[in-house]
């Protein structure tokens, strides 16, 4: 498989891959001490995005991809959230635009 | 018996939240001299959604009433190590925070931008005697760019600990 060996066309490219196909997509960390290398791919059994790095500096990009991933596994749209300033407790309320039956979440978010 | 065969290691074990986590960070442990860790994410709707994937306009309305959840995977290459959590979405902020401090705490092999010879000279000298035994553990894998990574790695870790003060 071919790697993309820019971090931001990397970040883009998995986060337009994730909202196309949320039900299909997933994200996977590879990690070998030995070998100090960390590999990331994303892929929804079509197509695959892999990132190779060795890098330290990398780690920090890493957990962001790992946050963003998070929150849209979790129904609720990143970018939506910083504009709210990030209250922890109105997930349930907030404007799920780009998630697929976004509405939907927004009552049974709350329990 | 004979012609029994050994038992697949395809079970998968579902565990909280929490027993992932240490279970997570014992397997990075395990794979510091050896092996490789696998991490991996994905939604998760529920399992009638998952039983549809093959006819999407029916998974999508088996999504329909579901909370999105995230189902989360480890597993080395070492047999019966996969573990396995569903976190809901209220749990996900604590779940990430912890995640990522596993990983700045165990990710540490990878290389820093070392300029000067004097650096990691200065790296070297500063190890605290914990290290001993990583050293072991990483000089038994030994290829030319370990040199590097290894006395790198030393100034690696103190730099988690500033970050766990601030």
């Amino acid at each position: 498989m071919v790697y993309i060996n820019d971090w931001d066309a990397f970040f883009h490219e998995s986060e337009k891959l994730y909202l196309e196909h949320p039900a299909h997509t997933r994200y996977t960390l590879k990690y070998r001490h030995t070998d100090g290398k960390v590999v990331l791919k994303v892929t929804n059994d079509r197509v695959c995005l892999q990132f190779v790095t060795d890098q330290a500096t990398d780690l920090k990009r890493i957990e962001r991809l790992n946050n963003l991933f998070f929150t849209y596994m979790c129904g609720q749209d990143p970018h939506d959230s910083e504009a709210d300033a990030a209250d922890a407790g109105s997930r349930g309320d907030r404007p799920v635009s780009q998630e697929e039956s976004g509405t939907s979440k927004k009552r049974r978010g709350k329990r | 018996a004979l012609g029994s065969f050994p038992e697949p290691a395809a079970i998968m074990t579902v565990l909280d939240e929490s027993t992932f986590l240490t279970r997570l960070a014992g397997l990075y442990e395990d794979n510091r001299s050896k092996g490789t860790v696998y991490l991996q994410m994905k939604r998760f709707v529920g399992r009638l959604a998952s039983a549809r994937r093959r006819h999407p306009p029916r998974q999508v309305e088996a999504a329909e009433g579901e909370e999105p959840r995230c189902l989360v995977r480890a597993k080395s290459n070492k047999r019966k190590s996969k573990i396995s959590t569903v976190i809901p979405a209220t749990d996900v902020v604590r779940f990430q925070m912890a995640l990522g401090s596993i990983m700045r705490l165990h990710m540490d092999g990878l290389k820093r931008p070392t300029k000067k010879k004097g650096e990691k000279k200065q790296a070297g000298g500063a190890k605290p005697v914990k290290k001993d035994a990583l050293e072991k553990g990483e000089s038994a894998a030994a290829p030319a760019s370990d040199k590097v990574a290894v006395p790198a790695a030393s100034a690696k870790k103190e730099s988690p600990k500033k970050k766990a003060k601030q």
